[in-house]
């Protein structure tokens, strides 16, 4: 007991150290931490070391997107308390929420953090992300190669994908009294004022460019003032209900609005609860984004918060996370494991919405990156269709 | 001639009670309309907290339900939230009662100069819109660099609790009879002595009234609490997060429990006042 | 504290002097430093621009344009807001005043009950009574299929109380839910002053017009007038800031300002607009209350 106890406090403390040494302007701080983590786990053991166990990990994320039985099984593998947080909701929210403190070298209270891909890059190149200590994560082996080493993150040092979301359609068949095929269809008179879109740029303006016959990879200022015209017309003319973040749902399922811009796992498991709601992968084509996880530089628990990532990197219970939620997960061999759980579940191997082949994944449209004054650009008109 | 204006002035009279006797029929139902118009929500989130939701979202009503109520603390952000709610109230009403009674007491007992800018300080929070309170807060907690959280809310909930307080417990003492405290004293009472066994007693109602009224506006306060909550979550917050993903029904029976203590609180003051009215 | 009022009393003039700010002191410093201090940082993040988008700091530069763009982009969402927050305390007295002259007038021992069911909604909360009228004004919920059931569709639709067959997303549901979430703070002061008219004026008054309507216009309602100026600015000043309302019951194309300046504070970082924004509410506001004042003829603001 003793023994154990005086371990976990220098281990706090050398975590605490490693994030002493992590300045705001040192990129490479997370290496200290990073190291102390490797010479404890030297023994190569699948669960997290000592530092871990007894801690208390913090993770703040988009609400519904785990199997929530999961998590006492974590605690009870790893040792470690956990306070999953979803209070995740939208990505400039969140940033605005946390800039004073972080800019400060004031904790925020989290340990993981899981913003989208393009917000994860503003995160890195801010200098408010550690360095994952990826030897106290084995199961990272599972990332799915098409996302090692990814645009937003080129050394892969920083983040570990949680899931990819498919910005679709989801329509109440019952509602629309038909069906829907196209991004297009949403804006046709008889669904007027029944319809939603989202208020995150890339996902609202890369449906749009898609259904103008845009690339969402390559498009031009330009481009987006087509696709924004279009918008703002369907807002003017009452075709639009509201902008809304993850709240669409609540108006979906409470039908309020016939059809909406969606993320497919929301839409999948909102379908199992009402046998009346579709997913529609639009013919126009639809918009791929990755959720990743983060450590944030002030967390002085970056092993309890790889002991997370290494326990949902784990392809059985990646499974089970993309059983309950429909996201197409990150974790290479999680299909198989799917199949083994079998009944509804293994279905789910075989459907091209929460386990697509390399194949159906490229049908889906990546939005580019953006510079700081393009995205200003572009966040302002937006905000300004949003916000009148 | 003589009978007519009489019989005249009889219908007349008839007239003007039928038109008495209609027009309080119509006030009378304008304010149970207005009562059925308060409560028809209210009725909502208590059938709602007996509904088995379909899915994440308990708005649409499917079947009845008692398992909700069995577990009403199944969801344990929720009961967290609520915790954080309660224990910002009770120090917010706690501090916001304390220093609003001397402020009032200050404003009544004496007369000096300045006591209407200070009444001034006291009115001008509330006639600010509380979005202007809360952004002007998170403006300055911002560029003093001071992390927002537990402090943070605690300091807006008490500010805009104070102004409350004051002017209710003013409102209370106007007509107080100071001569008391002064026969006190000439009787030999020190002045704690004095302020504990007479003026306290005497004001208290006022005092309590005052800390309900924080209390009851400190937790469920969402706007300025927004600006200046940082990472933590009151039940508030927990609600208006939750309304956009998932809205379990133990947030409508967690709810009805607050409400229910206000039934209780309310049907315990009618019987007290009931009682007074019988015995004068 | 305590002791000092009573040193005060035993000792010299100057204790006298001070026993009252020794009481005040706390609370005023405290409302100087988190609510005076506050708005005048509010009025200098107005005036100040940001370096660059994603930095959180922002310099002070008397940045007057900040005003005029803010007035530019949004000044129909003032306007807006105050007619919206103007209607909404205009049916709040409507709805609001008959209850509280039955509560004063012909409460008799129930008076206490029924003041107490007024105050009753305050022990749920906000955001869920507000999700609450959601529920009830539905697209297919409970009262729009009523509605449509007897046919009053379409003279809804004809006086716009209703739009494309909903009241959701409308105008008609923000309006009803401010007046609603405000209703009790109308029903209150109207119910104070109401209380303290003397009955026997009632009574006199009844003898000597022989008409209700004309006793209450004479006698009633110049009684009720500082209840009513209570109720309204404390109706109005909440519900033109509100953005709970609006977000919940509103549509896209008719966002009040309180949503503008969460918007432009809570997600786009843009704390400068944000605090032109409502500094300029917050004088809208200010000059409302005046002539409001000034109209009722009513002098004393604090009561």
């Amino acid at each position: 007991m003793t023994v154990l106890s005086r371990r976990r406090f220098l281990t706090a403390m050398g975590s605490l150290a490693g994030t002493a040494a992590l300045g705001p302007l040192s990129g490479c701080g997370g290496s200290a931490s990073n190291k102390k983590g490797s010479s404890t786990t030297s023994d190569g053991a699948p669960i997290s070391p000592y530092g871990a166990r007894g801690s208390t990990v913090k993770v703040s994320t988009w609400p519904v997107y785990v199997d929530k039985a999961l998590l006492p099984v974590l605690e009870a593998k790893a040792g470690l308390t956990l306070d999953y947080i979803e209070d995740y909701n939208d990505n400039n929210e969140y940033f605005a929420k946390v800039q004073p403190q972080l800019s400060n070298d004031q904790s925020i209270d989290r340990d993981i953090v899981v913003p989208t891909y393009w917000m994860a890059s503003r995160w890195i190149s801010l200098g408010w992300a550690q360095k994952l200590p990826m030897a106290q994560i084995p199961n990272a082996v599972h990332l799915r190669p098409d996302l090692v080493k990814p645009s937003w993150d080129p050394t892969g040092e920083y983040t570990l994908p949680w899931a990819n979301v498919g910005t679709v359609i989801g329509y109440n068949r019952k509602l629309v009294g038909g069906d829907l095929t196209s991004i297009n269809d949403l804006l046709d008179p008889k669904l007027k004022g029944r319809i939603t879109m989202l208020t995150e740029l890339r996902d609202t303006l890369g449906l749009m460019l898609l259904a103008s016959g845009l690339n969402p990879a390559t498009f031009t200022v330009d481009d987006a003032n087509v696709a924004f015209d279009v918008i703002d017309k369907a807002k003017r003319d009452g075709q639009i209900r509201a902008f809304t973040g993850n709240d669409y749902l609540q108006d979906l399922s409470a039908g309020n609005v016939a059809a909406c811009f969606a993320y497919s796992g929301d839409i999948f498991q909102l379908a199992k609860e009402n046998p009346d709601i579709v997913l529609l992968f639009p013919e126009e084509g639809a918009i791929l984004e990755t959720d990743v996880m983060l450590v944030p530089k002030t967390s002085t628990n970056a092993s309890g918060a790889a002991a997370f990532m290494d326990f949902f990197y784990d392809p059985v219970n990646a499974a089970k996370v993309t059983a309950t939620t429909g996201y197409i997960s990150p974790v290479a061999g999680m299909a198989d494991e799917l199949r083994k759980l079998g009944g509804e579940a293994a279905i789910l191997a075989d459907s091209p919405a929460v386990n697509p082949s390399p194949a159906q994944l490229a049908k889906y449209a990546t939005f580019r990156p953006l510079s700081e004054d393009e995205e200003a650009a572009l966040d302002g008109r937006f905000s300004k269709i949003v916000g009148a | 001639m003589n009978a007519s204006t009489m019989s005249t002035s009889a219908v007349a009279g008839r007239r003007a009670g039928v038109r008495r006797r209609v027009g309080r029929r119509v006030v009378n139902g304008a304010a149970v309309f207005a009562l059925l118009y308060l409560f028809a929500p209210i009725a909502v989130i208590v059938v709602f907290s007996f509904n088995r939701p379909a899915g994440k979202f308990n708005l649409v009503w499917q079947h009845f339900t008692l398992r909700n109520w069995m577990h009403p603390f199944a969801r344990k952000e929720l009961t967290q939230a609520m915790m954080l709610s309660l224990r910002i109230a009770v120090l917010a009403a706690v501090i916001a009662t304390a220093l609003g009674t001397l402020v009032a007491l200050a404003l009544t007992r004496y007369r000096f100069r300045g006591s209407a800018a200070v009444n001034l300080l006291l009115v001008l929070p509330l006639t600010t819109p509380e979005i202007v309170l809360g952004a002007s807060l998170a403006s300055l907690f911002i560029q003093r660099g001071v992390k927002r959280g537990f402090a943070t809310i605690l300091i807006a909930h008490v500010m805009f609790c104070l102004s409350f307080v004051a002017l209710t417990v003013k409102a209370r003492l106007r007509g107080f009879d100071w001569t008391m405290e002064d026969a006190a004293m000439d009787l030999g009472a020190g002045p704690i002595r004095t302020f504990v066994r007479i003026t306290l007693p005497l004001i208290a109602p006022g005092i309590l009234a005052a800390f309900l009224l924080s209390f009851a506006i400190s937790i469920d306060d969402f706007i300025t609490t927004l600006f200046n909550a940082g990472n933590r979550i009151t039940y508030p917050l927990q609600i208006f997060g939750a309304s956009r993903a998932e809205l379990p029904p133990q947030v409508h029976v967690l709810g009805t429990m607050v409400l229910l203590v206000g039934v209780v609180f309310l049907v315990g003051g009618a019987l007290v006042g009931m009682k007074r009215a019988s015995r004068r | 504290m305590v002791a000092t009022t009573g040193d005060a009393k035993l000792s010299s003039r100057a204790g006298a002097r001070a026993a009252p700010w020794a009481l005040l002191s706390p609370g005023a410093l405290w409302l100087i430093l988190f609510f005076i201090v506050p708005i005048a940082s509010l009025a200098r993040m107005s005036l100040s621009s940001k370096k660059s988008r994603f930095d959180f700091r922002a310099s002070f530069t008397w940045q007057w344009s900040n005003f005029s763009d803010a007035l530019r982009a949004y000044g129909g969402h003032f306007v807006r807001s105050f007619a919206y927050a103007g209607l909404a305390t205009v049916f709040a007295l409507l709805v609001g005043f008959p209850l509280a002259y039955v509560i004063a007038f012909r409460g008799g021992r129930w008076k206490s009950v029924l003041l107490g069911l007024v105050a009753l909604p305050f022990f749920t909360s906000f955001l869920l009574r507000t999700l609450a009228w959601k529920t009830l004004l539905a697209d297919d919920g409970v009262l729009l299929s009523a509605v449509k059931g007897v046919g009053l569709r379409g003279p809804l639709q004809a006086i716009g109380i209703m739009q494309d067959g909903r009241v959701l997303a409308s105008p008609t549901a923000v309006v009803g839910g401010l007046t609603y979430n405000f209703l009790p703070f109308m029903i209150m002061p109207i119910y104070v002053a109401l209380e303290r008219i003397d009955h026997r004026l009632m009574d006199a008054a009844n003898d000597l017009y022989a008409n209700n309507i004309a006793a209450f216009r004479r006698i009633i309602m110049p009684l009720a007038l500082p209840g009513v100026f209570a109720g309204s600015l404390l109706t109005f000043i909440p519900a033109s800031g509100d953005f709970v309302n609006d977000q919940f019951l509103g549509d896209a194309n008719r966002k009040m300002i309180g949503t503008v300046v969460q918007e432009r504070f809570i997600r786009n970082l843009d704390y400068p607009s944000a605090a032109a924004l409502s500094f300029i509410l917050m004088t809208l506001i200010t000059v409302a209350v005046l002539v409001y004042a000034r109209v009722l003829g009513t002098e004393d603001l604090t009561g």
